[in-house]
């Protein structure tokens, strides 16, 4: 390392020239938020494996903003990590931070949020379809097959539009349910706000679906407000500890489907560890969450 | 407006000490970041990074030359972000609608160039405080962004769009090159031109200026247009970075904007500042948030540090200022 101090015009050039050579061997992930409880037990996840691997990480925090995931990542090329995980801000936009390391020659894991128009290497996530499927046969179960829904939704999430795709598709099966609203609800504020308004709307409602943790538990509150605990149901998406500990003791919780984010952190973190020792790694990893009630 | 050239003979070491009275403090601050960054990190001082860096701020610097003029009047823009992400959206649009690069690029800046009027207009002729015209119209703005999507992203795949923030021009990324033509235009305008001088008189103070017959009206409302014109440029940078104009984009971006501003020796009472001083603050945020990541500092940490940095970086500046008084 001495000789790079001393010639620092010669390592201007080799780093010109090989535009990103490996100083910093290891992992370098990009994560969506470090505010949400899921995240955190990622994050987590991630490094005990790491740890436990041997391996370095190195995380970086994108704090929902898709320019800030890029900057991330184009410190990761210069730095020349061996893998990039990312858990994109946003599934189309994220092609251009994919782009590059693609261009720097380095192998993209995508974790929860699928990329949407970039190739990657390998995509560890829920499978939010299926999982959507389960709310809505559990909210079949507890509505007894007929019922008026609401669903809180977050159009711009390509994983949430399968939850509720897959929740829908559950509910075809049971001509006695009927959607009767669907709004959105992005923060806990939100969500308490648009159940308010669709349960002023539709006094008749007997289950909410929030598409996730924070929906499900603003749409508990806003049921319980309107005094309607005897007639609504709400089954939420997410399963952290908050949401399971609200499905144990808060009748108006039915139930939660539950991710599982350490599974995904370890896998993610086991992938990336297999690309760098230049193994075969399949592109689609579904982790089928499960379905959490009262015990 | 006329074009008037500063003809004063300086010596060229004359001018030298002129700028470190000036700069002094806040070049100071840049200069020991980086040199704190090349002694801990070793990819920090690479041309490879560097160019990265420029990259990295150069949405933040152009918004900020415009927030310069604004704030040396001795008014507030707090609409930037969102004009950043209209443009960006609008801009989307456009390309999505087939009317082609050149007809979406003038769509976009008119766009902005509107925005910003509108701004001034409401500052000026309602006589309303720009704080709370721009606090309502960054509402109003980012409102607006989510209506042709319904808040989802656009995608942008007109390849000479996604070319301004990727692609090179002799070697050197397209957006660097328009950061500094831009910050060529608006220092020029700003020292050298009778339009530029009428920013610091009425700036400095509106009572003389208005004596001395400057339509400030008028001029308020042409710098409220040139913000939103700047701001539509970085949300143009912004969107080709990201292929894709999100409803979120530039959020916060204001502040950052003011931030570098303010950094760069630019007085919030109006009336004092530079465009080089600018350019310097913004490159002071850029080589934090860039330097820190190659540190690896956790992003709560870094949070922290840059909030002291920039509140170092102003006491150096205000303190070196005082002393040479």
């Amino acid at each position: 390392m001495t000789f790079k101090k001393a010639l620092p015009a010669l390592l201007t050039t080799v780093a010109l020239t090989m535009g990103g050579a490996a100083f910093a061997d290891g992992i370098g992930a990009s994560l969506l938020t470090q505010q949400h409880p899921f995240y955190i037990e990622l994050a987590d996840a991630m490094k005990a494996e790491a740890k436990a691997k041997g391996v370095a990480l190195e995380v970086s925090i994108a704090n929902q903003d898709l320019n800030k995931q890029l900057a991330d990542v184009e410190d990761f090329i210069v730095k020349g990590v061996d893998v990039i995980v990312i858990s994109p801000v946003d599934s189309q936009g994220v092609a251009a931070a994919i782009a590059k390391a693609d261009a720097a020659g380095i192998k993209v894991v995508t974790v929860d949020v699928p990329a949407a128009e970039a190739k990657v290497t390998s995509h560890i996530g829920t499978d939010n379809y299926t999982g959507g499927v389960k709310a809505g046969e559990l909210m079949a179960e507890v509505l007894g097959g007929k019922g008026k829904v609401a669903i809180i939704d977050y159009p711009t999430v390509q994983s949430v539009v399968a939850r509720v795709e897959g929740f829908k598709k559950a509910l075809e099966s049971h001509p006695e349910i009927e959607i009767v609203a669907q709004q959105t609800g992005i923060t806990r504020a939100e969500a308490l706000a648009v159940s308010q308004n669709m349960l002023q709307a539709n006094p008749e409602i007997t289950g909410i679906f929030g598409f996730g943790d924070d929906a499900a538990l603003a749409a508990a509150v806003a049921v319980k407000s309107a005094g309607l605990e005897d007639q609504v149901r709400v089954i939420g998406f997410d399963g952290m500890e908050e949401a399971r500990n609200a499905v144990d003791t808060n009748p108006v919780m039915v139930g939660v489907i539950q991710q599982f984010p350490q599974e995904m952190g370890k896998t993610a973190i086991d992938t990336a560890v297999d690309v760098i020792a230049g193994k075969e790694v399949p592109a689609e990893q579904p982790i089928v969450p499960g379905v959490y009630t009262r015990k | 407006m006329t074009q008037t050239t500063d003809n004063t003979p300086r010596a060229g070491r004359q001018q030298l000490v002129v700028a470190l009275h000036q700069y002094g403090g806040i070049l100071v601050s840049l200069v020991l970041l980086c040199v704190i960054f090349t002694l801990l990190n070793e990819r920090f001082m690479t041309v490879a990074n560097l160019t990265n860096i420029l990259q990295q701020v150069a949405v933040v610097a152009i918004a900020a030359f415009g927030m310069t003029w604004v704030i040396l009047l001795g008014e507030i823009d707090l609409s930037i972000g969102s004009i950043i992400a209209v443009a960006g959206m609008a801009g989307a649009q456009a390309l999505a609608f087939g009317v082609g690069f050149v007809p979406a690029l003038l769509f976009t800046l008119a766009a902005g160039a509107l925005m910003g009027l509108i701004n001034g207009v409401l500052t000026a002729k309602l006589a309303l405080p720009s704080f709370i015209v721009t606090v309502a119209t960054m509402g109003i703005y980012r409102g607006f962004v989510s209506l042709p999507t319904n808040g989802a992203p656009a995608m942008i795949s007109d390849a000479s769009w996604t070319a301004i923030g990727s692609d090179r021009l002799a070697g050197i990324p397209i957006i660097i090159w328009i950061v500094g033509v831009l910050f060529i235009f608006n220092h020029v305008l700003l020292s050298r031109t009778t339009f530029g001088r009428r920013t610091y008189l009425t700036g400095g103070n509106r009572e003389a200026a208005l004596y001395s017959g400057i339509k400030v009206d008028r001029l308020k409302i042409a710098i409220f247009t040139l913000s939103g014109v700047m701001a539509a440029i970085s949300g143009i940078l912004l969107s080709s970075r990201l292929y894709s104009a999100q409803t979120n984009a530039g959020m916060s971006y204001e502040l950052d904007a003011i931030a570098a501003a303010v950094l760069g020796g630019t007085s919030l009472a109006g009336g004092v500042g530079t465009m080089v001083g600018t350019l310097i603050g913004a490159l002071i945020i850029g080589v934090m948030n860039n330097g820190m990541n190659m540190l690896s500092v956790p992003y709560f940490y870094q949070l922290i540090v840059k909030g002291l940095v920039i509140l170092v970086a102003v006491w150096l500046d205000v303190r070196a200022k005082r002393r040479q008084g």
